[in-house]
């Protein structure tokens, strides 16, 4: 279920203003071109935990904690603008979210009942990354 | 030994999260000269029953109604509803009756 909701989240980022020509994968996605992606990198994780479960356990809504980290080069964005620019876009697709807005098989976006940044951060020995996050509540159709 | 998992009681309102079930007596002590208990009667039980679930929309009676949650059927002492910007709208309820009552439901 978590693969569809970082799938979904994906998909939609990748129709915002600001974010259509840059590269969004998931996280611990290898098959990235850093190098094609013009040293601006941007990934999706998500993790999943029960916010409210039937009679047997099993859940009816969950909480998605959604992490998008946003990473550019250091030697090409030295200022860190691109980077500040694309968190922007990604924190106001966060905040633009509302119940039904994404497409996800077998479940449905019922809310957002959390969004924060992080501070800056270096990624490995060439990129500085920022994440946004944001809990998203699932629920079973 | 069987265990048992889950909320296994019907009725109330809305997809059940939690029910618990409480029964209280009302109890009479004889004490000795030494104020010690020599002699104990119960003369009266309370049943109740008290269940919160996530609210689905449905219709809410008020306090004095009649309702059956579980295996009893008794008067709503408490209902609430409670709304909040980070969850789902949950209604708790709480259910007593005392002793073979005949219920009345307050009109």
């Amino acid at each position: 279920m978590i693969n569809d909701v970082v799938s979904a989240v994906i998909s939609s980022l990748k129709l915002k203003a600001g974010l259509t020509d840059k590269t969004i994968v998931r996280a611990y996605d290898q098959s990235a071109d850093v190098a094609a992606a013009a040293g601006t990198v941007i990934e999706v994780a998500g993790s999943s935990e029960v916010k409210a479960a039937d009679a047997t356990g099993k859940p009816l809504a969950l909480d998605c904690n959604l992490t998008v980290k946003v990473a550019t080069h250091n030697e090409t964005d030295k200022s860190g603008a691109t980077r500040r620019q694309l968190v922007g876009h990604v924190f106001d697709w966060f905040m633009a979210l509302s119940a039904g807005g994404l497409t996800i098989t077998g479940y449905a976006l019922n809310g957002i009942v959390s969004v924060r940044e992080s501070d800056t951060m270096p990624l490995g020995d060439e990129y500085i990354s920022q994440d946004v996050m944001g809990t998203l509540v699932i629920v079973k159709n | 030994m069987a265990l048992s998992f889950g909320v296994t009681s019907t009725g109330g309102y809305g997809v059940l999260q939690s029910a618990t079930k409480t029964s209280t007596a009302e109890i009479a002590d004889a004490r000795n000269a030494e104020g010690k208990v020599t002699n104990q009667h119960a003369y009266s039980k309370t049943n109740e029953v008290s269940a919160e679930a996530l609210f689905n929309g449905e219709t809410l009676a008020d306090a004095g109604a009649e309702l059956t949650v579980g295996d009893l059927t008794g008067l709503i002492t408490t209902v609430s509803k409670s709304e909040s910007n980070t969850d789902f709208q949950r209604v708790s309820v709480t259910v007593q009756k005392k002793d073979a009552a005949t219920l009345l439901a307050y009109s």
